[in-house]
C-alpha cells in the first residue's frame, strides 16, 4: 500500500492511528477486565487448553494495538500510510510468534506436547484474527483519509477559481480603454498620459487581488477612483466623480472587488444609459460598529422596468451572506431626488477578515 | 458611383473619433455623414440618412436588435464593431455582414473596407437572421423595483414571501418590508418563474419555498401557512389542485 503525503488540513496518519487504536483509560480497564474474566472462567472450569488459545489469540492484538499507538506517537508527522501498514504487519507477526510461544509453554505445562502442525495452525489463526481486528479499521481510516484529501483538493480548486473570477478584469474595459488611448496619443498626448496613468493605477490595485483574499477600503477606493477616472476620460468628461472616504477608515477590511461591483453597476445603469452629465459618488462612514459604504449616481437608474436580472448584485448578496451571515446588509434604493443609491453595511473591522474558506 | 456615405454608431466619443479617422485614411473616397451616440440615435440617423454603410457598436445603450434590423436591413451594409468575441461568433457567421473586434486594427479594418467596396454595388442583405443574436437573451428576472412611501426599493426575488393584489397594483411582502409594484398581479405572475412562485388565489402569488403547510379549515376552505411569516393565505377553488392530497 502506498500513502500520499498528507496535504494541509487532512488528518495526518499518526492522528488516524491514535483515533483507530488509541483507547481511553476506561476502555483499557474494561478490556483488561474482560480478558481477565475469560481467563478466570477458563481457570475455574479447569479448561487449560482454552487459556492457551486465548493467550495465543490475544497476543498479536495487544501487541499490535499498543505498538501502533506507540509508533504513531513516536514518529508523528513522519509516518506515512505505507509505514503504518508495514509496522502493523511486523507487529502482527511478532504477536503471532509470541502467542505461539505462550500456547506452547502453556500446553507443555499441561503435559500435552504440541505437534508442529498444530502450532502452525494456532499461529495462523492468531495472526488472521488480529489482522482482521486491527487491519480493517486501518483500511477504513485510509479510505476516509483519501476521501478527505480529495475533498480538500476540490475545495482548493474551487477557491482558486473564485479568486480568478474575482480578479477578472473585463476584457472590453481594457480593449476600449487602449483603443481610446491610441487615439489620444495622436490628438491629445497629455490626456493620453493621464489615461495611461489611471489605467496603470487600476491594474496595480486590481491585480494583487489574485493572491489576496482580503482587501482594505483604502485599496478598493483607490481601484474605484482609477476606474472612474478612466471611464470619465473615455466618455468625454461627462462623468463627475465624488469620493468622500475618511482617511481613518482606509485600513478597514473589505472583501476585494465588492466596491467595484457597485461602481461598475453605477456606470452601467447611470452613465451608459443616458447622454449628458452624470455624477457618481463613493462615500464611506463609520456608524457605530458598522462600516457604511454608499455608491450613488444621478443617472436614469434602472428606468421604468419593474424587473431586473443583473447577476452582479445577486452575487454580491450571496458573498455577503457567506462572509458575514446576518451581520451585513445591502440595499439598492431610488431616492426622491432621482438618485440611485447602493448602500452596503458591513461589520467595521480595522484588521483584515479572511474570506470564507469553509 | 457616388461617394459611399457612412454612419458610425458608438457611445464612446473617442472610439467614434478613432474609427472615423481610421476609416477616412483607409477609404478616402468615403464620407462619414453621421455619428450616433446610442442605439436610439443610431436608429433615428439610419432612418434619416439612409447611409450606404453603417458601423454599429453591438453594445450601445438603447440598442434594439429588431428595430435595428428593420432600419438598416436591406438599406445599408452593416459592419458590427464589438469588444465581445462571443457576439461575433454567434451573430456574424451568417456572412451577410462583416464585423470587426475592438480594438480595431488597421489590417482588419482594411479588409472590411475591401469587402465593402466589393459589395457596395449589390443590394444590402436583410438583417433578419442576426437580430435575435445581437443582445444576450434576457435572463430570468432576479429582482424587482417596488415603492414604499417616497422610496423605491430594489427587492431580490429570493427575499419575496408573497405578492398580493391591491387594486390596480400589487403589494410585495418580504420579511423586512412591504412595497407597491406598478403592475397588476396578473402581469406580474406571467413574468415570474413558475418553479419559484405559485398563484394560489386571484389575489395571491406565493413563493414556493415559503409554503410550510396547506391546512383545510372546517368549512372546507384551504389555507396556506408560511415558513417564518405570520400571514395565512387563502387558496381558491381554482388552484386547490396544486395541493392535491393535502
Amino acid at each position: 500500500m502506498t500513502g500520499a503525503a498528507p496535504i494541509a488540513g487532512a488528518e495526518p496518519v499518526h492522528a488516524a492511528l491514535a483515533r483507530v487504536y488509541g483507547a481511553t483509560p476506561g476502555q483499557r480497564l474494561l478490556g483488561i477486565a474482560c480478558a481477565g474474566a475469560c481467563f478466570a472462567l477458563a481457570w475455574a472450569l479447569d479448561r487449560q487448553a482454552w487459556i492457551a488459545l486465548f493467550g495465543a489469540l490475544l497476543a498479536p492484538i495487544l501487541l499490535g494495538s499498543a505498538g501502533m499507538t506507540g509508533i504513531g506517537a513516536l514518529l508523528r508527522g513522519r509516518l506515512r500510510w505505507s509505514g503504518a501498514w508495514l509496522a502493523l504487519l511486523i507487529l502482527l507477526a511478532l504477536g503471532a510468534a509470541l502467542g505461539l510461544l505462550f500456547h506452547r509453554y502453556w500446553s507443555v505445562g499441561l503435559g500435552a506436547d504440541l505437534p508442529a502442525a498444530a502450532g502452525r495452525q494456532v499461529a495462523a489463526a492468531s495472526f488472521g484474527v488480529a489482522a482482521l481486528v486491527l487491519g480493517l479499521p486501518l483500511w477504513r481510516a485510509q479510505i476516509q483519509f483519501r476521501a478527505q484529501q480529495l475533498a480538500r483538493l476540490q475545495q482548493a480548486a474551487l477557491a482558486a477559481e473564485l479568486k480568478t473570477l474575482q480578479a477578472q478584469i473585463e476584457p472590453h474595459f481594457l480593449y476600449n480603454t487602449l483603443s481610446s488611448t491610441r487615439y489620444l496619443t495622436r490628438h491629445d498626448p497629455d490626456k493620453a498620459g493621464r489615461m495611461l496613468e489611471h489605467l496603470i493605477g487600476y491594474l496595480h490595485s486590481a491585480l494583487p487581488d489574485m493572491r489576496a483574499d482580503t482587501s482594505t477600503l483604502g485599496r478598493e477606493v483607490e481601484l474605484a477612483r482609477h476606474y472612474l477616472a478612466v471611464i470619465a476620460l473615455r466618455h468625454g468628461e461627462r462623468l463627475r466623480v465624488e469620493i468622500d472616504v475618511p482617511a481613518a477608515l482606509a485600513p478597514a477590511a473589505l472583501p476585494p472587488l465588492m466596491l467595484m461591483t457597485l461602481v461598475e453597476n453605477a456606470v452601467k445603469h447611470g452613465l451608459e444609459r443616458q447622454p449628458g452629465a452624470v455624477r457618481i459618488g463613493v462615500h464611506a462612514q463609520a456608524r457605530g460598529a458598522l462600516l457604511r459604504i454608499v455608491v450613488r449616481d444621478d443617472g436614469p437608474g434602472i428606468g421604468n422596468t419593474v424587473f431586473g436580472s443583473g447577476v452582479g448584485l445577486r452575487n454580491l448578496r450571496e458573498r455577503l451572506g457567506a462572509l458575514y451571515g446576518d451581520g451585513a446588509r445591502f440595499e439598492l434604493l431610488r431616492l426622491d431626488s432621482g438618485v440611485t443609491e447602493a448602500r452596503l453595511d458591513l461589520p467595521l473591522a480595522l484588521a483584515p477578515i479572511r474570506e470564507a474558506q469553509a | 458611383m457616388n461617394r459611399p456615405r457612412i454612419l458610425i454608431a458608438d457611445d464612446e466619443p473617442l472610439l467614434r473619433a478613432e474609427l472615423r479617422e481610421m476609416l477616412l485614411a483607409l477609404w478616402p473616397e468615403a464620407e462619414v455623414v453621421g455619428e450616433a451616440v446610442d442605439g436610439i440615435d443610431a436608429v433615428r440617423l439610419g432612418r434619416e440618412l439612409s447611409p450606404d454603410v453603417a458601423f454599429l457598436d453591438v453594445r450601445m445603450p438603447g440598442l434594439d436588435g429588431i428595430e435595428l434590423a428593420h432600419v438598416f436591413g436591406g438599406r445599408s451594409h452593416v459592419v458590427f464593431v464589438t469588444a465581445h468575441h462571443e457576439h461575433a461568433v454567434a451573430a456574424f457567421d451568417e456572412g451577410a455582414v462583416d464585423y470587426v473586434l475592438k480594438p480595431v486594427s488597421h489590417e482588419r479594418l482594411a479588409r472590411a473596407v475591401e469587402r465593402l467596396r466589393a459589395r457596395l454595388n449589390m443590394p444590402p442583405p436583410s438583417l433578419g437572421t442576426v437580430t435575435g443574436k445581437l443582445q444576450p437573451k434576457p435572463a430570468q428576472p432576479s429582482w424587482l423595483q417596488a415603492s414604499s412611501g417616497q422610496t423605491i426599493h430594489f427587492i431580490d426575488l429570493a427575499d419575496v414571501v408573497y405578492f398580493c393584489s391591491d387594486a390596480k397594483y400589487t403589494r410585495v411582502v418580504t420579511d423586512s418590508l412591504e412595497a407597491h409594484i406598478r403592475l397588476s398581479l396578473k402581469e406580474l405572475a406571467e413574468a415570474l418563474d413558475p418553479g419559484a412562485f405559485w398563484q394560489v388565489h386571484r389575489g395571491y402569488v406565493v413563493a414556493l419555498k415559503r409554503i410550510a403547510a396547506a391546512h383545510r379549515a372546517e368549512d372546507g376552505a384551504l389555507w396556506l401557512h408560511l415558513r417564518g411569516h405570520g400571514a395565512r393565505l387563502p387558496v381558491s377553488q381554482r388552484f386547490q389542485h396544486l395541493f392535491k392530497g393535502m
